[in-house]
């Protein structure tokens, strides 16, 4: 009797356990080169949890609002901060030389990575996880051109793998929960 | 006799220049019933000399006003932007980003599987230059993060956190209102 009890709590313990997050169809492998000008390549931060975004540094809101908000999730994260990577991929490399990234990552209390290249590398990399982006004129304007970019915040596991796709407005909370999650998956 | 008549004619055109003196000084006035408060700027990278900012515009008359435009003896040019949010897909290449209502699909936080992945990229982002902000009579405008917001270009000392800008908003009817904004830090 006693042995079909713990069976069945055994049972039910197993039901209740969170369903795995699904592998998501975006992403995958890439080389750019980073902010230290060096060739980078994503498959080799295996064993690490990756934020990936999209952006450009002379962006004055969504990207250092993202920026802000992955250092308030570093710092939930606390001990396991140093599992996590964020790579921020430049839409803009015409601006966006690897100094120019490095400066604008020094801003954040963040473990980043800016990542740029060559258009069609970038191009490559924007079309793999879904992302888009445009370069608009702005004749009349100082900055003479904008660039409109998507503002999904992916999170990839410590296989490489795109899990969560967190959209602009995900909160800190929401964030950190989601990473804690894949450092805490075994698959 | 000549020297009456001279004397007249110099009072007259000093009255005239003192006319003339009055009424500039009353069409540059600043405005008592618009006040702005909460007035701030992000500090950018090192490299940049760009930056936004953000400020709470309330108007206390009974007649709407327009922010036109904008100056600074602290940069060298300073314009009214907009952050448009657009839901993927609806760009408008032609004219630039199309005024469009903020991303609202409910989509916020963790993936929803399957209906993410058919926009991954989430909503797109994109600043653009506007010809006025519009502050309803007995109302007040947010310029805030996502929103609008001035664009400060070619920023003529570094900022630190507390550093004061001073920036001068000129309205439709000829009036200005005084800014001090503060700096803050990225994070």
């Amino acid at each position: 009797m006693r042995g079909i009890i713990l069976g069945l709590v055994a049972l039910t313990c197993l039901g209740c356990q969170r369903a795995e997050l699904p592998v998501l169809s975006v992403g995958g492998d890439f080389a750019l080169t980073d902010h230290d000008n060096r060739p980078f390549q994503l498959s080799s931060l295996r064993g690490k949890a990756v934020l990936v975004f999209f952006g450009y540094t002379t962006c004055p809101d969504a990207c250092p609002t993202t920026l802000s908000k992955l250092s308030a999730v570093y710092k939930r994260l606390g001990k396991d901060a140093a599992r996590v990577k964020t790579l921020y991929i430049s839409v803009d490399p015409q601006r966006d030389t690897p100094q120019v990234l490095k400066e604008d990552l020094s801003n954040f209390r963040i473990n980043a990575l800016g990542l740029t290249g060559t258009k069609a590398e970038i191009d490559k990399v924007v079309a793999q996880y879904g992302a888009s982006y445009q370069i608009i004129p702005t004749p009349e304007s100082e900055a003479k051109y904008t660039v409109a970019h998507s503002t999904t915040l992916y999170a990839l596991d410590r296989a490489g793998r795109t899990r969560i796709l967190f959209s602009y407005d995900a909160s800190v909370d929401e964030i950190t929960a989601g990473l804690r999650r894949i450092l805490a998956s075994s698959s | 006799m000549v020297k009456t008549r001279m004397r007249s004619m110099d009072l007259g055109v000093v009255a005239l220049l003192g006319a003339c003196v009055v009424s500039c000084a009353v069409l540059a006035a600043d405005n008592p019933n618009v006040i702005v408060h909460d007035a701030w700027v992000r500090v950018p990278a090192p490299s940049k000399t760009d930056t936004a900012a953000y400020m709470v515009i309330e108007n206390k008359s009974a007649s709407a006003r327009s922010v036109i435009s904008a100056s600074s003896n602290d940069a060298a040019k300073v314009e009214l932007h907009e952050m448009k949010v657009m839901s993927p897909g609806k760009m408008d290449a032609k004219d630039g980003m199309s005024s469009m209502s903020k991303d609202n699909d409910g989509m916020s936080g963790m993936s929803k599987g399957a209906d993410k992945e058919k926009e991954p990229g989430g909503s797109m982002m994109s600043m653009m230059p506007v010809a006025k902000i519009e502050v309803p009579a007995n109302s007040r405008v947010s310029l805030a993060p996502n929103g609008y917001h001035l664009m400060l270009f070619g920023l003529k000392s570094k900022l630190s956190a507390g550093s004061k800008v001073k920036v001068t908003l000129q309205l439709d009817d000829g009036s200005t209102v005084p800014v001090t904004a503060s700096a803050r830090a990225s994070e």
